[in-house]
């Protein structure tokens, strides 16, 4: 099993999205004409000391990159999404779904929201397939 | 038109529609039917309870976290329908009759006033 967050927990996420036909479907138009990237800035607590930040790049329904970086200052991210590592936990482990985290404003998510509204099945697989490894936790 | 009034701090569903509603407010075709609009809308995602009212009066536009008392509409459903709606994938009236988006008050208000939620 892989931690969340480090490089390997990185990479089991790279290979199960590349493995979903759900996020290969709905993402055919993902990243065409805009940056499909996303920064995940995940701040301190639950057993997280310090803040982590992990790098996703997709495009057409694949999976390019998935890493971890030492702060976000070299992005520029199509879109960033920032949460605590308790609420980022919760959807990690399948236990609440990502929207709605970001519907109740436990996550946050900036970026281009018509480009969101447009590729939401894409959102929900790419979300869905986070949950669908197992993983170890910090704080646990 | 101007910009969007933001009373108080926007849930996370305000902050989601907030920036649809900005880019809008910069297409006057779009404004042109909410131009002369005055009451409100309640929409509200029903998995989580989450809800903003959408104000109109005239010329001006305000979003707001919450329900409020008495509005001119409201909705009910999930974050993929308004997705869908939003995008233009789905005609609200026959999201209506499927039973996806659930309705009250003055339809006729509604339907013009839900168009500020469209990103295509």
């Amino acid at each position: 099993m892989a931690l969340y967050p480090s490089q390997e927990w990185c990479d089991k996420w790279k290979d199960a999205l590349n493995n979903d036909p759900a996020v290969a479907e709905s993402g055919k138009n993902w990243g065409v004409g805009f940056k499909g990237s996303l920064v995940f800035e995940v701040s301190p607590g639950s057993g997280l000391e310090k803040t982590h930040y992990i790098f996703l790049d997709a495009k057409e329904g694949k999976c390019l990159e998935s890493k971890m970086m030492d702060d976000a200052v070299s992005l520029d991210p199509g879109f960033y999404v920032t949460g605590s590592y308790g609420d980022f936990k919760l959807v990690v482990k399948g236990e609440k779904d990502f929207i709605e985290m970001v519907v109740r404003g436990a996550l946050k998510l900036k970026g281009d929201m018509g480009k969101i509204m447009r590729n939401a099945k894409f959102v929900r697989a790419v979300a869905n397939s986070i949950s669908s490894f197992p993983n170890e936790y910090l704080g646990e | 038109m101007d910009k969007i009034h933001i009373i108080g701090e926007l849930n996370g569903l305000g902050a989601t529609l907030l920036p649809i509603m900005e880019q809008n407010m910069d297409n006057p075709d779009r404004m042109k039917k909410l131009r002369w609009i005055s009451g409100s809308l309640v929409a509200t995602e029903k998995n989580t309870g989450v809800a903003i009212t959408i104000i109109f009066e005239k010329g001006s536009i305000s979003l707001k976290d919450g329900p409020v008392e008495n509005p001119s509409a409201a909705l009910w459903t999930d974050f993929d329908t308004v997705a869908a709606y939003s995008c233009g994938e789905l005609n609200p009236i026959k999201g209506v009759i499927q039973g996806r988006i659930k309705v009250r008050g003055n339809i006729l208000k509604l339907l013009k006033m839900v168009t500020i939620m469209r990103s295509d």
